[in-house]
């Protein structure tokens, strides 16, 4: 569809967005969301005869009105459409067209909710055609998209930018065409009636006309300074309480409350200008509506005295009068709500236009491929144990990596995991440590070299399915709305409750869940708030294990946790680890000590690799971090048995005392060494 | 209700000859709308009967001399009413802020700015509906209908008793529709809520979604709720589609009333044309004020709750406060700074803060304080600042208590780095001003030389003018938080605290920093929170704090002659320095 050599706008930076306004009748724009109507176009015919049906019923009442002064009220004898239905009797004519009026009514009644339904209901589905578009084309977007795109503007254009469209459909176009209809309808009836009058009225539009395009020019100049001021007050205010402590601390409270004041001033002025055009426009307006009344007497009196006209026919143009003023004042309003439903329109439209920078290699069709999804996992049978996947075989070759141009983030790491075996990975920050990670899970495609999951290359396995090779715990322990147990399977119905329950005990999590009163169906919000961070990281444990993955990836948060959960966590790393293969970016010295082997990454490139032991004696980097990173570990958390032993040797082994007790805070994961 | 509104009082009072002024229009106004009709029906009258132009002409007149003049009321009404909501809002606003500034810390940890911001804003304007709309309407609408009752009753009281009858109704579907479109759209609202979280979870999670393959389960939830939305929305559809209808059918059949029963009696002729004409016309008058009645009760609920929010704030008296807040002279301050026995916790905090510090510092010396993270170093500087005041002990400033010192005056007499920069939407310029108003350029240059920021503003296009923040120039971490040692120096302050100040800045700038900042430091008081072990010895004493106490002080040397803590520190801080070698 789109043209792949006209560089494409970004649409999740509003400010590559054309700041010009869409225009009104944007064909395109038009044509595409046609589109979307097309499959309803039963209803949306359903809906226009409704509407038809109710304007032409609303011509009825004053019609009726003017038969029954003409006929009986007055001393007259015009004649009208109904004569033939019509009794002799008044008193029985008036019942006559009472009981027809209510008919009208009734009629009209069951027109406009059939019509609002149908085409409320219509708009609906529309919307969520358009909603489900949206979300499921952000979801076929490269990974990196979401590090460059504001995920809150994203959310916007699935739900607020498609409501404006929404208000479109409903208000906006459904309204212009009633009123239209209204229009027309009136005018014709007037017509019928009495085309001299008819023009004496019509001699009203155009005054009304430029009253309400003057009213508009002065009430849009009036809000844009409106807007203004209030984004100008909104801005101080936010800044104002965010910096609180700034004022406060600088003295500044007097200053700050005079420029609030002057703000504030300009705020209220601003609005006065809006006061006066609509303390104008309302009185004019309806002074206009008068007018018409008047010359309806008047000239209808004239008319009337000369015998051209029935008086019933002036009685009900006095109610004819009302619905003609009402549609064209209303119209120039519905001028706003398709403005702004087209710019949002533009942006949907842009945003779907946005194809992924990176396309995915053989995965399946996001919209169809469903079925590709299904095959691996299989519930997880009560005592078959984690380590139900075959281990993996991982190698890094070569791999270079760069998130822009030649700014090496990884050179040439080369670096294999064999099967069953626990690879830790340590660094600094910003050695490149998550960045394997990120590689390995393709959320990035390296630049140069290659790497292989169980001997294929990450680029020939469909996205899906090497990502069901892996249960990943990342360093922010995500969670989701929904209770713990779905936290842990993911939604995912084929993870039975059995095992999610034994994957729970598997990481020491289990005991906590059942001390909560709801169990396994305790309600997490999306932030989590209600657990800790160390539970939070248990329950990503689960979640990965849950899964029955074939190698495991784990990024060690940094983040302090309280010493009780510690211990629950450096016990269950271990057990995690066991039976997988795995790669683990550790904090942990208890971590790195379980792990077979270490890779020390050191700006980008593979420095040091081997155990521990021997690492300790190169005396190179790893060294270096062990003293600054991970020695106090040993002293503050102290561990019967072998972490005990081991402290002991590896102390004698640098050939360094063994340092004062540190610290009595819960964690150190090196943070308070590192400047942050 | 009433006891919520009455907190409106004050402020209504204020305009109360204004009130009188827009009242008395709006009653004019009132009154003439209910005479339009009159003269319809005078014009009418005059059409039945064998007539004079010339007469009809007078009363056409007179109808649209009537409408003139009900016109310029109406113009009045408007502007003086809703004028005085738009100085009312006015008023609270500049109430609101002045509150907010007299906060203390305390009181922006249990509100959000969200929270804070939306009490502002959308409260605000709920209120300030109730003020101007919201009387204007009741009163307006209130007259009409008594005028129009009267009228008719005196015309013709048994027909008005006829049309009577779907009134009631008419306001009892407005409201009793009113109320369940409400419910209805806030399910709406939550449904949608739901859904747009499930798009930010999916989306903000995406990495974790994807590690997990789970992108078709997002899908299907965000369908579900996609549907469900949908699902709400029909049932709204549903009472909205059959709301207005109704409405328009309940009108319309005034309307039948007024011809059926208003015909038989011009047939009688117990009524004029002209009197049928005028309730037809009155019909109209009225539909305006039956459908708006709904609206306005709506409006008075909703401003009466937001009052009550903005109550909420404005009740509060500040925590922290000095003596003689409203002198305009500083008290000169020396700079001598006292700990004693000083205790402090945060609030729904048990364990200390801070416990038992004792520490004197003479004026013009200067102590750097280390400690692990939480130990307690920011919180001496905030009790300084009498950003909290101790809970027990005190804080000393030239011997007396900080607490019986001028707020202003104390914190004139400091110059604050905090840890977390905050820079205004502002010029450079402004923000290093922003403590010492009316600082002359040189002042301002000489303040960002020493911070070490003064090259790269001059490199900026606009030097000081440059604005800074999202319509500005963009400053790196370490850049503002150089603005920001800048702006405390130009508050030529007698005490100098430095919060972790130069963490965003690398050792060296931080080195050249300091070294700058030596002249100024000789003759104040300077509390120098830091990390760095390089920046610390140049201080006069080192103080090494932990889980809230002071465990070790003395000079550099010293203490690394102890072989404690701060030595320890010292040789991790060199380890690094080789890796980064390396």
């Amino acid at each position: 569809m789109s043209d792949p050599a006209v560089p494409r706008r970004s649409t999740g930076e509003g400010k590559t967005v054309p700041k010009k306004s869409a225009r009104i009748a944007d064909t395109r724009l038009i044509a595409r969301l046609v589109v979307y109507l097309s499959p309803y176009r039963p209803a949306v015919a359903v809906s226009i005869v409704l509407l038809i049906i109710h304007s032409l019923l609303g011509v009825a009442g004053p019609y009726l009105t003017k038969v029954a002064v003409d006929r009986y009220l007055a001393a007259g004898t015009a004649t009208s459409l109904l004569d033939a239905w019509l009794p002799l009797e008044p008193r029985a004519g008036l019942d006559f067209l009472a009981v027809l009026y209510i008919a009208t009514l009734l009629i009209g009644f069951a027109a406009r909710y059939f019509q609002t339904y149908v085409m409320h209901y219509t708009g609906q589905r529309v919307m969520r055609d358009l909603r489900l578009d949206v979300f499921n084309h952000l979801q076929t977007m490269e990974t990196r998209f979401f590090d460059r795109n504001q995920v809150g503007r994203l959310v916007t254009r699935v739900t607020s930018d498609v409501d404006a469209l929404n208000e479109m459909f409903t208000s906006g176009v459904v309204a212009v065409f009633g009123d239209v209809l209204t229009l027309v309808a009136v005018f014709v009836a007037m017509l019928y009636l009495s085309p001299e009058l008819t023009l004496g009225i019509a001699a009203l539009t155009p005054p009304i006309l430029v009253v309400v395009f003057v009213f508009r020019q002065h009430a849009r100049a009036a809000y844009r300074a409106v807007r203004q001021a209030v984004a100008t007050t909104n801005t101080f205010l936010q800044e104002h309480i965010s910096g609180m402590k700034i004022v406060q601390l600088f003295a500044h409270e007097r200053e700050s409350l005079k420029e609030f004041d002057e703000i504030s001033a300009a705020h209220r002025d601003a609005h006065r200008q809006a006061i006066r055009a609509h303390a104008v426009f309302y009185p004019v307006i309806e002074w206009l509506g008068v007018l018409g009344t008047g010359i309806l007497l008047f000239y209808g009196g004239y008319l009337v005295s000369e015998g051209a006209l029935t008086v019933g026919v002036v009685v009900a143009f006095l109610q004819y009068g009302t619905r003609v003023f009402r549609p064209i004042q209303d119209l120039s309003e519905k001028y706003n709500i398709l403005q702004s439903a087209m710019a949002s329109c533009e942006r949907i439209f842009g945003l779907l236009d946005t194809k992924p920078q990176e396309e995915a290699v053989g995965e399946p069709d996001v919209l169809s491929g469903d079925a590709a999804e299904q095959p691996v996992s299989s519930p997880l049978g009560v005592g078959a144990g984690v380590a139900a996947g075959v281990p993996l075989r991982v190698e890094f070759r070569n791999v270079w990596f760069a998130y822009k141009d030649e700014d090496w983030v990884l050179r040439d790491v080369s670096f294999t995991i064999e099967p069953g075996e626990t690879l830790a990975v340590v660094g600094r920050t910003g050695a490149g440590k998550t960045t394997l990670i990120n590689l390995l899970l393709r959320f990035y495609r390296h630049s140069k070299g290659e790497i292989l999951v169980a001997g294929k290359s990450i680029r020939e396995w469909p996205e899906d399915e090497l990502r069901r090779q892996f249960g990943v715990v990342l360093q922010e322990p995500y969670l989701f709305s929904g209770s713990i147990e779905d936290n842990i399977r993911m939604h995912d119905r084929t993870v039975s409750s059995e095992a999610v329950r034994e994957v729970a005990r598997e990481v020491n999590l289990a005991p906590f869940i059942e001390s909560l009163s709801n169990g396994y169906q305790t309600k997490l919000n999306e932030q989590g708030s209600s657990l800790s961070w160390g539970q939070r990281q248990l329950v990503s444990f689960a979640r990965a294990l849950a899964h029955r993955p074939r190698l495991l990836i784990l990024d060690e948060a940094t983040s302090s946790v309280d010493t009780q959960t510690e211990i629950l966590i450096r016990d269950a790393i271990p057990r995690l680890m066991k039976g997988h293969t795995s790669i683990v970016i550790a904090h942990r010295l208890s971590t790195i000590k379980h792990a077979d082997r270490i890779l020390v990454m050191h700006r980008g490139e593979v420095r040091e690799l081997g155990t521990h032991e021997e690492l300790l004696r190169q005396g190179g980097v790893y060294a270096k971090l062990y003293q600054l990173q991970y020695q106090e570990q040993e002293t503050r958390h102290w561990q019967p048995g072998e972490e005990g032993q081991t402290a002991a040797e590896t102390a004698s082994d640098v050939g360094e005392n063994v340092i004062p007790e540190q610290s009595s805070r819960e964690t150190g994961d090196g943070e308070k060494t590192k400047p942050s | 209700m009433i006891s919520t509104l009455r907190s409106l009082f004050p402020y209504l009072i204020r305009y109360r000859w204004r009130f009188a002024a827009g009242f008395a229009a709006l009653v004019a106004k009132s009154v003439l709308t209910v005479g339009i009709p009159i003269a319809i029906k005078l014009s009418i009258d005059e059409l039945d009967a064998d007539f004079e132009l010339a007469v009809l002409g007078q009363w056409v007149g007179l109808l649209l001399a009537i409408a003139l003049i009900k016109g310029v009321f109406q113009y009045w009404m408007r502007w003086i009413l809703i004028g005085i909501s738009r100085d009312i809002e006015y008023d609270l606003r500049k109430d609101f802020f002045a509150s907010l500034l007299s906060f203390s810390q305390r009181f922006y940890h249990s509100y959000r700015t969200g929270d804070l911001m939306s009490r502002a804003t959308s409260d605000m304007e709920a209120v300030r509906l109730l003020v101007g709309p919201g009387i204007m309407y009741t009163a307006d609408f209130a007259l009409i209908f008594l005028g129009v009752l009267a009228v008719m009753s005196l015309t013709d009281w048994r027909l008005t008793c006829w049309i009577f009858i779907p009134i009631p109704v008419i306001s009892f579907t407005v409201s009793f529709y009113g109320k369940r479109i409400h419910d209805c759209f806030q399910r709406v609202q939550e449904c949608m809520g739901e859904m747009s979280s499930t798009v930010q979870e999916q989306l903000s999670n995406i990495r974790i979604v994807r590690a997990f393959a789970k992108q078709k389960i997002g899908r299907e939830r965000f369908s579900a709720q996609n549907d469900q939305v949908v699902a709400e929305n029909v049932k709204l559809i549903r009472l909205w589609g059959r709301f207005y209808p109704l409405l328009e059918v309940l009108i319309g059949l005034t309307y039948v009333i007024v011809m059926w029963l208003g015909g038989r009696r011009v047939l009688d002729g117990s009524m004029t044309l002209g009197s049928f004409a005028m309730f037809m016309s009155y019909m109209t008058v009225l539909t305006w004020p039956l459908i708006g009645f709904g609206w306005v009760v709506n409006l008075v609920q909703r401003g009466t709750a937001s009052l009550a929010r903005l109550d909420e704030i404005l009740k509060q008296r500040p925590e922290i406060y000095g003596p003689g807040e409203l002198d305009d002279e500083f008290t000169a301050v020396r700079g001598d700074l006292a700990f004693e026995h000083v205790t402090y916790a945060y609030p729904g905090s048990t364990d200390p803060a801070v416990s038992d510090i004792n520490l004197v510092i003479p004026a013009g010396q200067t102590v750097a304080i280390l400690g692990p993270t939480g130990s307690g170093k920011t919180t001496l500087a905030n009790l300084v600042a009498r950003l909290y005041d101790p809970r027990e002990g005190r804080v000393l400033i030239d011997g007396g208590d900080v607490r019986e010192l001028p707020l202003r005056s104390l914190r004139h007499a400091l110059g604050f780095v905090p840890q977390d920069t905050f820079l205004f939407g502002r010029s450079i310029r402004d923000n290093i001003a922003f403590g010492a108003l009316g600082s002359e350029e040189w002042e301002i240059a000489e303040a960002a030389e020493i911070a070490q920021i003064a090259a790269e503003v001059d490199s900026f296009p606009d030097r000081y003018e440059t604005v800074l923040g999202e319509r500005g120039v963009n400053l790196s971490g370490g850049q503002r938080q150089r603005v920001s040692i800048a702006r405390a120096l130009r508050a030529n302050p007698r005490i100098l605290v430095l919060d972790d100040a130069a963490s965003s800045v690398d050792a060296e700038t931080e080195g050249q920093i300091l070294r700058n900042l030596e002249s100024v430091m000789r003759n104040r008081t300077t509390l120098l929170i830091t990390h760095r072990v390089s920046a610390a010895r140049l201080a006069d004493r080192i103080i090494v704090l932990e889980s809230g106490r002071i465990v070790e002080e003395g000079l550099h040397g010293d203490l690394l002659a102890a072989r404690g803590r701060y030595w320890d520190l010292s040789r991790k801080q060199q380890l690094e320095e080789e890796l980064e070698i390396v």
